[in-house]
């Protein structure tokens, strides 16, 4: 291997801060640095050219690249913007010490297709809650994701934009796994309940993880069996034993109610209502499936659960809930999977 | 007076308004709500509906001097210390 002239070295050092000032922070990029070209077309032979190197966890070719130019041209890196020449190498680098992670629960996993009943949290809190579903603002169409406020925001500081990962922070989830950013919450209406807007960077389908998809909305009552699915306990089902509760809870300091809060007691006495991590879940109305309750506290003993009735829920947020069979957003393209850091 | 009435619904809806003014901001009221008869464990023990005060802790209850029924809805009390999850 030659040695590198230093007034070249130098060069190429400084035109990789320009290359980290601009794309370090791409979640499509694992390192940038300076070495030698890798030449993909030698069968990854490394070349006598130096270069700035940006390490990407996929590297799409061709007609994909250009559908995902086309979809994610924020997330394009354009080498005419570094004065030296750039070379593109696909490659991961897990940290070490997870070196033999446990592996996350089902739920807690990275979903390419983004869908109720699975981790979430936003990226300020280090926890999870549970993706509820999918809805759409009433005015503008927009896609959204409906869950709660203290999933979703957490603090009443919580601005809007804030990111929202999935999976959440406790499940692995981070900066690069931003799926949505926090919209409006409707604390103020006396409702642990929030949207955020979805980022298009996954598709989104009308469907509870191991339940189906969501018909519609009703309103809960008395005596309703209803099932929920949530990154916590999976599905579990229930009926409705207490309507129009009121729930006390402190925020900004000041102690407010949260209301339309219905109680959900299991089936029978051995079963799970809910579990930690089960916020934001919808709870259905078992037999039709349309969506009767969003899910925010729960009790272990005896097993209970609360959730806020869910048309009060969407006219506070004025969303509709999106009952479409068909995927919402982007087709992962092929090759562009998220994999797992 | 059948549940099924609107205006029992009306009377339970105006009787837990009253409740919740008095003692929703007590440390030891987890929930107010209207449900089925259940016993301090929270299980159902008949199909009469009814006020319900859940409180965090059995000790509480005395603190609170509850009524045997507001509007003609009966009260009763549960022990449950809910949580957000």
């Amino acid at each position: 291997m030659q040695a590198v002239e230093p007034r070249l070295f130098r060069k190429a050092c400084q035109a990789r801060d320009l290359a980290a000032a601009f794309y370090l922070f791409n979640p499509r990029v694992t390192l940038i640095d300076v070495g030698w070209r890798i030449e993909e077309s030698q069968g990854g032979q490394i070349s006598q050219d130096l270069a700035v190197r940006v390490h990407v966890h996929r590297k799409p070719r061709g007609p994909v690249l250009e559908a995902f130019a086309e979809r994610h041209p924020g997330l394009m890196i354009d080498k005419n913007r570094i004065a030296f020449p750039v070379d593109i190498v696909e490659a991961s680098y897990p940290l070490q010490w997870y070196w033999d992670p446990v592996q996350p629960p089902p739920r807690g996993r990275i979903f390419t297709v983004l869908q109720g009943g699975i981790s979430i949290s936003n990226e300020w809190l280090y926890n999870y809650g549970t993706l509820g579903g999918l809805v759409e603002d009433r005015e503008t169409g927009e896609k959204m994701i409906l869950g709660n406020w203290h999933v979703l925001a957490g603090s009443a500081y919580a601005p809007r934009g804030l990111g929202i990962y999935q999976p959440g922070r406790a499940d692995g989830g981070s900066f690069q796994h931003t799926i949505a950013y926090l919209e409006r919450h409707a604390m103020n209406q006396g409702l642990d309940a929030a949207v955020a807007k979805l980022t298009g960077a996954r598709s989104t389908i009308n469907n509870q993880l191991d339940v189906g998809r969501v018909s519609g909305e009703t309103l809960p009552t008395l005596g309703m069996k209803v099932v929920k699915s949530g990154r916590g306990s999976s599905v579990t089902r229930g009926m409705i034993d207490g309507v129009e509760g009121e729930y006390p809870i402190r925020y900004g300091g000041l102690p407010r109610k949260i209301k339309h809060v219905h109680r959900v007691v299991p089936l029978t006495s051995t079963d799970e209502a809910s579990r930690g991590g089960d916020s934001g879940s919808w709870w259905l109305e078992q037999d039709t499936k349309k969506a009767v309750a969003l899910h925010f506290a729960g009790f272990d003993s005896p097993e209970t659960a609360l959730a806020m009735a869910m048309p009060p829920v969407l006219d506070a947020l004025n969303v509709n809930i999106v009952t479409e069979v068909e995927p919402v957003g982007v087709t992962p393209v092929p090759g562009m999977e998220p994999i797992r850091i | 007076m059948s549940p099924e009435n609107s205006e029992f619904w009306d009377k339970a809806r105006q009787a837990r308004d009253k409740l919740t003014d008095q003692l929703l901001n007590h440390p030891g009221v987890s929930l107010i709500d209207i449900g089925y008869e259940v016993n301090e464990k929270g299980q159902k023990i008949s199909n009469h509906i009814v006020l319900r005060v859940h409180i965090r802790q059995a000790s509480i209850r005395e603190t609170l001097k509850l009524p045997a029924e507001i509007e003609g809805v009966p009260v009763r009390v549960v022990i449950a210390d809910y949580k957000l999850e």
